[in-house]
């Protein structure tokens, strides 16, 4: 029966597929196909794979190529499930691939590509080779740790039924595995992960039974499940033996005797099942609803490569957790040592007051001198563990930047979307204008972050009334100037470095610098005298200060004197100009000057001592004011004292004379509330977040800038820092300092073969390097000239530029930076040796490298040097 | 002989060779930041992006200042912008060292203070002071 309904669902996504696949299927179709495999998925009753689709078909929205090959692998699963026969064809197919699966044996020494892709099929793994392997090698670490510990936990009691503490582990150390296995991609993991959870949740709640068999079971899975992932390279291939081991899982503990019951649970659940399928269905389509608005949805498409790099980052995170729990680790086991030196100095000194003897001067030196040399051992160690704590935090910060440029790459859009929205508004502006006009657009692929495109809709839509308006001539005068008819009104972008710069262009009257002049004399604007100096291109630019119009008369269309000044405040909100020119009788040009992205935010904005400050306002709690002189404390709404930041005192500004009570502005942040005092609340903005640059990175008081309409930065106060001194802790050291000892774990590693750069970015890694990659000698020669190194590894034979290349070529660099360098080549000669000793290097291994001799090598190296 | 920019604040002159500038521009609004390292006199929008602008003055333990329609220098280091507070821009010109005291003159034969950007970019993110020969008496 159950099959039966699977099989709808498998006919169900197969048509979905092929609708995804097709060229020609309409967005209606495609939307329906996936509507049906969802019903089809509420059919058969099971939370679980009703879960799987809901989570495919929203991939599929939001990221369509990686959704459908999910969805390919979607169908491939659920085909083994139901076909024994496919299944085995592709376990085998599987074994006989060969597969990052074996790395330990065959990454080193052989340069050969690693990841072998199922013949036919394109690559549609998210990561690339060495992303994904990085990655898998740090889950397949993670798994093997779980799994030892849950076939720990299985076998500890001899048998008998793990208790509850022992039952909840295991389902948290599944859970975790099932959900790294997801990050990594590997679903088919996952699935089994998760199976394995119900597996063991079914014999929490006993519905399945206990017994030695059932633990050897589960054992034995744990066991496949290793094996499994050890050979698992990408969510695009089947995991050996995943669908029977899934299969296994299902039936665990299910003695004919229990089977009876196991039944009556499941109408149970189909029971309750049906009470909640409405409001499912409910949320589903509330989900999938905004997509169906169309062109205007605020969903975001996104190109897969840049989820990787954000992917990226969290297997960074994990590596920068992992590091600074290790840490915690060590810091701990110091401070027990001290503990240790309290206790034993506690006890004498009970012994000698209870002694009621006077003590002898020895006795105390002895005392402190065993105290001294205690704390004399602890204290390099936790000096030396606090400076590569803050080591961790700089280390931390860069990935903390690198998730923001990938997040902001995310959002950027081309705006080819944007001039779309222009075509319908311009046809309708001609219309009531009766001229004839042609748009045209060009450098559509522009790509710039969407929320300054989405900004920029209004802006351009003025420029295009305008130009109507005031620009293109009607098509009579337009004749009898030797012009076309039909106007032309041109919207341009292209990149230009770091900004994007968006025209607007027209053919028509131009603007005739005189009438304007004339026009500012008369409303008494200018003398007659400023008007006669004032240059052609002031006066032009004078044309986005609010009152002017350049038409004499006001239309509902332009000319009211407001549109120009609304763009250029808008524009320059976003950070950018806006500039005009134009010719008489040929034309007129808006350039607009954008930045490539923004971040944009809700701001609190007060002054102090003349300037304006902002502070975001996800922080802000509320506002009040308090009396004069200002105390430590200042009492929020029900009135509890909170910390007083002087923001007077902190940022160097007297408190005004005639301030007669102080505004302040109450904050939480990290569940800490305190109060900052000001001059004048001026009220919540939007505000776009600015970098202050590297030179301001360093001051922890502030979360950035922003230019305000007028041009001026104002600085966003950083809650954090607020909070650290509203609630001093112990003093933590500037993650600044230890830039340099960040370069003193920086190394280059070069060598063609990925699996090889691989493995020895995880040694080093693990030796508590930094490491950075490169795969020739070109690219090793421009990352040497961009970052500094503390040594670097490379090999010799590479194709393009080789090893004693990329020596002979850096071989100034190297003897100036006297950085050691490590040769590291199968083919060991005394030739190659001595060569490479002439250009520098300080020594020479040989493929294939283990971890300790690479590391003792550097270190030999470094201390030489 | 080097291709440089000479400026002159107050009665210094100093000199960046032309290879380190980006651009000569005149500094609008001036934001000061406070807790900023010294040798930064604050900050200015420019074109849509936030540059810090260094002071020369501090980096010799006096206190930095910069001020709206003063000329300022668009300095690159390795990819790192700043603006270095320029005063009055002199001249374009090759400086020759005198050939008594091996120092550098400008071609009023008054002796300029040839910066070397690197450094100051490198001593204003560290927070320490320049020594300086030719200002020896401004230093505290």
């Amino acid at each position: 029966m159950k099959n039966s309904l699977l099989d709808i669902v498998l006919t169900q996504a197969r048509q979905a597929l092929a609708a995804l696949q097709s060229e020609n299927g309409s967005e209606a179709d495609r939307e329906r196909q996936l509507d049906d495999l969802f019903g089809a998925a509420q059919l058969v009753g099971d939370d679980r794979l009703e879960d799987e689709v809901r989570a495919l078909a929203a991939m599929i929205v939001a990221m369509p190529h990686d959704g459908v090959a999910a969805l390919e692998q979607f169908v491939e699963s659920l085909q083994c499930q139901l076909r024994p026969d496919d299944n085995r064809a592709v376990a085998e197919f599987a074994e006989d691939t060969p597969t990052v699966a074996k790395p330990r044996a065959r990454t080193i020494g052989d340069s050969s590509p690693t990841r072998v892709h199922r013949p036919g099929r394109r690559n549609r793994s998210s990561f690339d080779t060495g992303e994904h392997l990085t990655l898998l090698n740090i889950f397949r670490e993670e798994a093997r740790e779980g799994l030892e510990r849950i076939t720990a936990i299985l076998i500890a009691n001899t048998g008998a039924k793990p208790d509850d503490d022992q039952l909840n582990e295991l389902m948290r150390l599944t859970h975790g595995l099932k959900g790294a296995a997801g990050t990594v991609d590997l679903p088919q993991i996952a699935s089994l992960a998760h199976d394995y959870e119900s597996a063991i949740e079914r014999i929490r709640v006993g519905q399945s039974y206990w017994s030695l068999t059932v633990r050897d079971d589960l054992v034995e899975i744990a066991d496949g499940m290793h094996l499994s992932i050890a050979n698992a390279s990408g969510p695009e291939q089947a995991a050996t033996g995943v669908a029977g081991l899934r299969e296994r899982l299902g039936t665990i503990g299910s003695s004919p005797v229990e089977n009876a019951s196991a039944t009556e649970m499941q109408t149970d659940e189909v029971a309750a099942l049906q009470v909640t399928e409405t409001h499912k269905e409910q949320t589903y389509s509330e989900r999938r609803r905004p997509d169906r608005r169309g062109a205007d949805s605020p969903m975001l498409r996104v190109d897969p490569g840049r989820i990787d790099r954000l992917m990226n980052c969290v297997g960074e995170l994990v590596f920068d957790r992992s590091r600074i729990e290790k840490r915690a680790g060590k810091l701990s086991s110091e401070v027990s040592l001290i503990r240790e030196a309290m206790e034993t100095l506690a006890a004498q000194r009970a012994g000698w007051v209870g002694s009621g003897a006077p003590v002898r001067l020895d006795q105390l030196g002895a005392a402190l001198a065993e105290l001294e040399g205690r704390l004399s051992t602890v204290m390099p160690v936790l000096e030396a563990e606090i400076d590569r704590l803050s080591e961790d935090a700089s280390l931390l910060k860069r990935t903390e930047f690198a998730l923001q440029d990938g997040l902001t790459a995310v959002r950027m859009q081309s705006v080819r979307s944007l001039f779309s929205r222009l075509t319908p508004q311009l046809r309708a502006i001609a219309r009531q204008t009766n001229k004839q006009v042609r748009l045209v657009t060009a450098g559509g692929e522009t790509e710039f972050d969407k929320t300054v495109a989405d900004q920029l809709v209004d802006p351009l839509i003025q420029l295009l009334r305008n130009a109507v308006a005031h620009g293109i001539e009607s098509p009579a005068v337009r004749e009898a100037n030797g012009k076309s008819a039909e106007g032309r009104i041109m919207v341009t972008a292209r990149h230009e470095s770091n900004v994007v710069v968006i025209e607007v262009s027209d053919d028509g009257a131009g603007i005739r610098t005189d009438d304007l002049r004339k026009r500012f004399v008369e409303d008494g604007r200018w003398s007659a005298e400023q008007a006669a100096q004032a240059s052609d291109e002031r006066t032009l630019q004078m044309i986005f200060d609010a009152g002017t119009s350049s038409k004499a008369t006001t239309d509902q269309l332009a000319g009211r004197g407001v549109g120009l000044s609304t763009v250029r405040e808008t524009v320059t909100r976003l950070g950018g100009e806006v500039l005009v020119s134009s010719q008489p009788g040929q034309g007129t040009r808006f350039t607009m000057r954008l930045p490539l992205t923004t971040a944009v935010a809700n701001a609190m904005l007060f002054k102090i001592g003349g300037h304006v400050f902002a502070i975001s306002n996800v922080h802000v709690l509320d506002q009040s004011e308090i009396a004069l002189p200002l105390h430590e404390t200042a009492p929020d709404a029900e009135g509890r004292d909170l910390p007083l930041v002087p923001l007077h005192d902190l940022l160097g500004f007297p408190i005004p004379e005639n301030l007669r009570r102080c505004p302040v502005v109450l904050l939480e942040f990290m569940g800490k509330r305190l109060a900052i005092s000001c001059d004048r609340i001026i009220g919540t903005r939007e505000i776009v977040i600015k970098n202050l640059g590297p030179m301001l990175a360093g001051i922890s008081l502030y979360a950035g800038g922003t230019i305000s309409p007028s041009g001026k930065v104002q600085l966003i106060l950083d809650p954090a820092a607020l909070v650290n001194i509203a609630y001093p802790g112990p003093p933590v050291k500037l993650a600044n300092e230890s830039a340099e000892s960040a370069v003193a774990r920086r190394i280059l590693v070069v060598d063609d073969s990925k699996a090889i750069r691989e493995a020895m970015r995880r040694m080093l890694l693990k030796a508590g390097y930094d490491v950075v990659t490169a795969s020739d000698g070109a690219s090793a020669w421009q990352s040497l000239q961009e970052q500094s190194f503390a040594a670097m590894v490379t090999d010799l034979e590479m194709p393009g530029e080789d090893g004693f290349t990329l020596l002979s070529r850096a071989s100034n660099h190297i003897r100036q930076t006297e950085m050691p360098v490590l040769v590291i080549s199968s083919k060991d000669t005394s030739e190659n040796r001595k060569r490479a000793e002439a250009l520098g290097a300080s020594d020479f291994l040989t493929k294939p490298v283990r971890q300790q001799l690479l590391i003792d090598a550097l270190r030999a190296a470094q201390r030489t040097t | 002989m080097k291709n440089v920019i000479v400026f002159s604040i107050g009665p210094n002159v100093y000199a960046v060779e032309l290879g380190w500038i980006r651009e000569v521009f005149t500094l609008a609004h001036v934001t000061p930041v406070p807790h900023a390292p010294s040798a930064i006199a604050g900050v200015v929008n420019f074109r849509g992006s936030i540059l810090s602008i260094l002071d020369i003055r501090g980096l010799h333990g006096n206190v930095a200042g910069a001020t709206q329609g003063e000329s300022a220098l668009l300095l690159e280091v390795d990819r790192c912008q700043a603006a270095l507070r320029a005063g009055t821009i002199d001249e374009v010109s090759s400086l020759i060292a005198d050939p008594i005291s091996g120092e550098f003159v400008d071609s009023r034969h008054r002796p300029v203070t040839l910066l070397d950007p690197p450094e100051l970019f490198d001593a204003a993110m560290n927070n320490r002071s320049l020594p300086n020969q030719s200002m020896a008496s401004h230093e505290k």
